[in-house]
């Protein structure tokens, strides 16, 4: 009994060391983007759309576990694994995609962090500046320790939507029943809203910060069912947020008959609907939503890229050692938060482009993994099962049909 | 056909010649050239065997033998021996390093540079008829451009106003000789062993430690095996503790404790005491019975107390030695005597009798005993002190050592002046720092 008790605790101890990648990057990728897509999603179909968070989960949780254990295994980057397996020109492509890809996301953040702060009155001129200084800060005086565990408290504030969703006071009875019964409608709209949700949950950078974070923690193969565990809390983690941001939308929003624009929109009109303090939660929500992933997503971004491309990187490095890591990254803060205070610069052009480069993006991005998951010569024993892949391929050519039609639809200005 | 005249010498990129096509005497079609076989113990390697590829799905892969090719580079590859005489070939020749499949687009150590780099292309020299070497590899800027096929494009673009495509960023080649590969499994196998380990004996462990850094978790240990034994414990103790855990954890318990011995014990001490304690028991235990003791005594002492950072294995001598034979001592004995620029006397029951400068110990008469040239009363700390306390003495007297000596006045070990340096250096991230 004693021992087992002590395996028990063993377990757990093993655990907590190996716990962090998995759930800070399912955290992350609800970020501004999905927070407004969930909103939207909620406040125009109700409860309609709450069955999508199992597939989601599952999808999620595929994907992540690949690329969790791509790291384990292999203790290199993707964008390093990439350019090992695959040579420089798909490497520099892939690259300048993710490049684009994520400057148009790091500006839907700093968007998100203007708007949830103008709820307080606090305007987007003082906002934006400080919240990218703020940023900058973080990540370059901080060690990777001291940077996660600021990070794993940003993902326990996400609790402030469950708290708001809890706070709208929903019909439980009829909660549960639409998340177990799938609805769709065969019009554009109801379909573009679904791949939405499907397409901001599940993004190519996350890939590529989810494999760095487990190769930068050293996590060692023996460890992969933790690593594993990790991932499927995290995924769990993320879509309950999206489930009941639904919900806070849904029970209020919807049945009201509001339309909304955006998140800040929702955070607005749940004020009479679900009182001060759950809209007040809505809003820090955003914030802290937006704050994480702009921490997050530039540097991602300048170190896969630089990893790709063979380019000094890392943190710890002087700026003249890694001119193109800082360059980036800087470049990509400064441009993001300009975007919003610069007057006339064209925001919705630089989306569209964005989520057109992320189209591109996700199918090699997912393509890739799936062939490096399944290389003996790179994963050892520890390459994807039969029925992994079974499920995978399926999931993966779902993911890319659907995103293709993402890029198509927005490139058409429908969405 | 007209024999084009050809120089003698010529270079050339592995870019340019890899996918080419490969064509039978008669010019039939054969495959595509898909990597390259070098002598990898030769300082500027011979390629010995080309593989190509019969078909993209093709499951083998047909080896030839060097000189394979009536003229490399060029367009079209013709064999310049019958088809029939290739063969299928499953597996490398041992002594064999492979070109794209170990060294194109895959980290390598310069260590001209002291620095992990990407090799962004292989330059080649095709010298005295056929034979073709490795002689640089190229890790700048215009080896993308080349590899993304960018540069003719740009070229024309940049004619009408006068520039060229290279002229932008410069050309960076790296001589093959400071070249270390570092695909894992290729530093293990013997032959390459030796050429790696000479190139890596050349960089300070600090360097070494520096480069550690970069590379991932399967690299750093074949990196250290590479290295002979004093410098692999040297690079172990300049790395950070958090890539220490992963070493030791990584290693071979017996390789471990014999790189941990060979460390000065505080040192080791050092670097277990940041070990957790499962990984540390079992390092102890591993160690040979005399650095156990020594070791397991220094880790029982606090953190940031004096005997946890002192080194316990002191140069010392009885009071009445002569001057003379000090200096006879000094002058055969190791480095590690004159580590503390001070010699400590103790007395049969090695209690702390003075401490004597070597500045002191220069200028006295050779034939006098060493205790007409001591210090009779020098500053000494106790085992339990802490180490803030201990800074301050070094920075109030100007100290280069100080001995330990427990409440009986038995000398347990001496603190240098670096031990000071890098545990102040340690606390710089520490909170509240010192008072």
């Amino acid at each position: 009994m004693r021992q087992w008790f002590e395996g028990r605790w063993r377990r757990l101890v093993v655990l907590a060391a190996v716990v962090g990648p998995g759930i800070i990057t399912a955290n992350v990728d609800n970020d501004a983007g999905g927070i407004t897509t969930y909103s939207l999603a909620g406040a125009i179909y109700g409860y309609r759309l709450l069955w999508t968070v199992i597939p989601v989960a599952f999808a999620l949780f595929v994907v992540q576990e690949m690329s969790s254990r791509l790291g384990v295994v292999t203790g290199k980057g993707l964008a390093d694994l990439m350019r090992e397996e695959f040579g420089v020109k798909a490497t520099f492509y892939l690259m300048v995609a993710l490049l684009l890809t994520n400057l148009g996301n790091t500006m839907a953040e700093f968007a998100g962090l203007a708007a949830a702060l103008e709820i307080i009155h606090v305007p987007r001129l003082v906002s934006v500046p400080i919240g990218a200084v703020l940023v900058w800060w973080l990540v370059t005086w901080g060690t990777y320790r001291a940077v996660e565990k600021v990070f794993l408290m940003a993902s326990a504030f996400y609790v402030s939507y469950v708290i708001s969703g809890i706070m709208a006071k929903p019909d439980w009875g009829n909660v549960l029943a639409s998340t177990v019964t799938p609805s769709f409608d065969m019009n554009l709209t109801f379909v573009v809203m679904v791949v939405g949700i499907v397409g901001t949950t599940i993004a190519p950078w996350m890939q590529f910060y989810q494999q760095a974070a487990v190769v930068e923690k050293g996590i060692p193969t023996r460890n992969l069912r933790e690593a594993r565990l990790d991932v499927a809390i995290g995924s769990l983690m993320a879509v309950l947020v999206v489930w009941f941001i639904l919900i806070a939308c849904g029970a209020t929003l919807h049945k009201a008959g509001i339309p909304i624009r955006n998140a800040a929109d929702a955070a607005h009109a749940l004020v009479p609907l679900a009182g001060q303090y759950a809209a007040l939660l809505f809003g820090f929500g955003l914030l802290n939503a937006s704050l994480f992933a702009a921490a997050i997503l530039p540097l991602s971004t300048a170190y896969s890229v630089c990893e790709g491309m063979g380019w000094e990187r890392g943190i710890d490095k002087k700026l003249q050692e890694a001119p193109w890591f800082y360059g980036i990254y800087t470049a990509l803060i400064t441009l993001g938060a300009a975007a919003i205070l610069v007057p006339g610069v064209p925001l919705l052009k630089v989306l569209y482009l964005s989520q057109v480069a992320n189209g591109i993006l996700l199918p090699a991005v997912l393509v890739f993994m799936l062939i490096l998951a399944n290389r003996r010569d790179i994963m050892g024993e520890h390459v994807n099962s039969r029925t992994f892949n079974a499920v995978a391929w399926v999931l993966v050519g779902s993911l890319i049909v659907m995103t293709l039609f993402l890029s198509v639809a927005t490139l058409l200005g429908r969405a | 056909m007209a024999e084009v005249a050809r120089p003698s010498e010529e270079f050339f990129y592995l870019s340019q010649l890899l996918s080419r096509r490969v064509v039978s005497r008669d010019g039939e079609r054969v495959g595509r050239l898909i990597d390259l076989g070098c002598a990898a113990n030769e300082v500027f390697p011979r390629v010995l065997t080309y593989y190509v590829r019969p078909g993209l799905l093709a499951p083998v892969t047909l080896a030839v033998p060097a000189p394979a090719f009536t003229d490399v580079p060029s367009e079209t590859l013709r064999l310049a021996v019958p088809t029939d005489g290739l063969q299928a070939s499953p597996r490398r020749h041992p002594e064999e390093i492979l070109l794209r499949r170990e060294i194109l687009d895959k980290q390598i150590v310069d260590t001209d540079g002291a620095r992990v780099v990407r090799v962004n292309d292989v330059h080649l020299l095709r010298a005295r008829g056929s034979e073709v070497r490795v002689v640089h590899v190229d890790i700048g800027f215009p080896g993308i451009v080349r590899r993304l096929g960018w540069e003719r494009p740009l070229d024309r673009i940049l004619k009408p106003v006068g520039l060229r495509a290279r002229g932008f960023a410069e050309e960076r080649l790296l001589s093959w000789r400071y070249v270390v590969p570092l695909r894992s499994g290729s530093l293990s196998q013997d032959l390459r062993l030796n050429v790696a380990q000479h190139q890596l004996a050349q960089l300070h462990p600090a360097e070494l430690a520096e480069i550690m850094e970069e590379l991932d978790r399967f690299e750093r240990p074949a990196i250290l095996e590479a290295l002979d034994v004093p410098k692999a414990a040297q690079t172990l103790a300049e790395l950070s503790p958090e890539l220490q855990r992963l070493l030791l954890e990584a290693l071979d318990v017996r390789r471990a404790s014999v790189l941990l011995s060979t460390m000065a014990p505080d040192e080791a001490a050092d670097v277990l005491e940041e070990m957790p304690e499962r990984l540390r028991e079992r390092l102890v235990n591993a160690l040979p019975a005399a650095d156990k003791a020594t070791v397991t005594d220094l880790l029982s002492h606090e953190p940031d107390s004096a005997g946890s950072v002192m080194n316990p294995e002191v140069f010392t001598v009885a009071p009445s030695t002569t001057i003379a034979q000090v200096w006879e001592q000094l002058r055969t004995g190791p480095d590690e005597f004159v580590r503390g620029y001070s010699v400590v006397v103790v007395d049969a029951e090695r209690r702390l009798r003075g401490v004597v400068s070597l500045a002191d110990l220069i200028r006295a008469d050779g034939s006098r005993a060493v205790e007409q040239a001591m210090d009779t009363d020098p500053v000494s700390v106790r085992p339990e002190d802490s180490m803030g306390d201990v800074a301050e003495l070094f920075d109030r007297f100007n100290l280069l050592s100080l001995p330990v000596a427990d409440p009986d006045g038995i000398l347990r070990g001496v603190i240098t002046v670096d031990d000071v340096v890098s545990w102040l250096r340690e606390g710089e991230g520490r909170e509240g720092g010192l008072t």
